[in-house]
């Protein structure tokens, strides 16, 4: 019971992460542009690399949070500053359900246009590993307003398992991290396009807005539940 | 003298708020040409012309977009090729069309060869 609580913490901060559309969304346009203009192998040097950017960034955030909050709170978060990041949570899902995606028939997000069309031009200019690695890394930190909460409270319960477990739970939150994306590349592999993959975005986005909410939710009272009123 | 100091203050005032709408003026103007330049291409009711638009463009992205799609080349060219000229010809009748209306025509051309094609131009910017 004791690593269960900490684990099921990492684990739904990591759903919820994984739940969020920019970073995949990123994938489809790098996969779209790279597939007009490469080779199939180039395209999947690409994508791999844009996948270990994400992941990279994410393992580092994590364990950035883990080593300042060891260093300056000198261990996990108290119940009090708990609550706080508990009330971060709701308004983020409730901001979640009203703003993260824009209005009409397409997966439009609530980033600035000049952001969306900057991305998307990186997207199309894409042409090395390193560029691809780096595209991974920008829509990873321009997702950082929705995430930065759940690795915060991911990094929290990571320094309340013991030393062993550590590096297991940040492995398993980056690993859930990038499974959707793992799942995209397998799709494309097994031949279906970019257009089949976004139509069933666009189907689903009302499903996904309302997960993404709710996965907030579900770990505000999580750690409601287990931390702060225990 | 009091008068003429009054007389004084008012030009004073008068030529202090010429200076600011005057620097006003420039400002919108810059604005102007901020967005203009940012806007160019964008501005969805923008007249065009044959002359104007730039079919080449649209040619090579109607291509990679096929290529992404994995339709053959062939195929790609062909599509491209009558697509472009329905859109040259109907735009060279019409004289001149604002970019969303060329857009529309251009998307329905590419509606009757192949729907996941049409679906790409019809979606471009909008995954993020």
């Amino acid at each position: 019971m004791e690593m269960f609580i900490p684990f099921g913490e990492v684990f739904l901060a990591a759903a919820v992460h994984a739940s969020l559309q920019l970073e995949l969304g990123g994938l489809l346009l790098l996969y779209h542009a790279s597939l007009g203009k490469h080779i199939r192998r180039r395209t999947k040097k690409l994508v791999n690399n844009y996948i270990a950017g994400i992941g990279t960034l994410a393992i580092l955030t994590l364990t950035g949070f883990c080593f300042m909050m060891d260093r300056y709170f000198g261990s996990a978060l108290y119940p009090e500053e708990l609550a706080v990041v508990v009330g971060m949570l709701v308004a983020i899902a409730v901001l979640a359900w009203i703003f993260y995606y824009r209005r009409g028939r397409s997966t439009e997000l609530w980033l600035p246009r000049s952001v969306a069309r900057y991305i998307n031009r990186r997207a199309k200019n894409t042409d090395s590993s390193i560029e691809a690695f780096s595209l991974g890394v920008l829509t990873g930190l321009a997702e950082m307003p929705f995430t930065l909460i759940l690795l915060l409270t991911a990094a929290n319960s990571i320094l309340a398992l013991p030393f062993d477990y550590q590096l297991l739970a940040a492995g398993m939150y980056v690993a859930v991290v990038i499974l959707p994306m793992v799942i995209l590349r397998l799709a494309i592999r097994r031949g279906q396009t970019v257009a089949d993959i976004q139509r069933w975005r666009v189907k689903h986005k009302n499903f996904f807005r309302i997960m993404t909410g709710v996965g907030f939710l579900a770990l505000a009272l999580f750690i409601l539940a287990f931390e702060v009123l225990a | 003298m009091i008068q003429n100091f009054e007389n004084d203050k008012h030009n004073q005032h008068k030529s202090k708020r010429e200076n600011f709408q005057g620097k006003q003026k420039q400002y919108k103007s810059k604005q102007k040409s901020f967005r203009d330049k940012h806007n160019r291409g964008k501005n969805k009711h923008r007249l065009v012309s044959v002359a104007d638009f730039q079919f080449q463009i649209l040619r090579e992205e109607i291509a990679k977009d096929a290529k992404a799609l994995q339709i053959p080349e062939g195929a790609a060219e062909e599509i491209t090729k009558k697509v472009i000229l329905e859109a040259e010809k109907w735009l060279d009748m019409a004289g001149k069309a604002t970019v969303s209306e060329l857009e529309e025509k251009i998307l329905a051309e590419l509606k009757k060869y192949h729907a996941n094609l049409a679906y790409v131009y019809q979606n471009r910017g909008k995954i993020i």
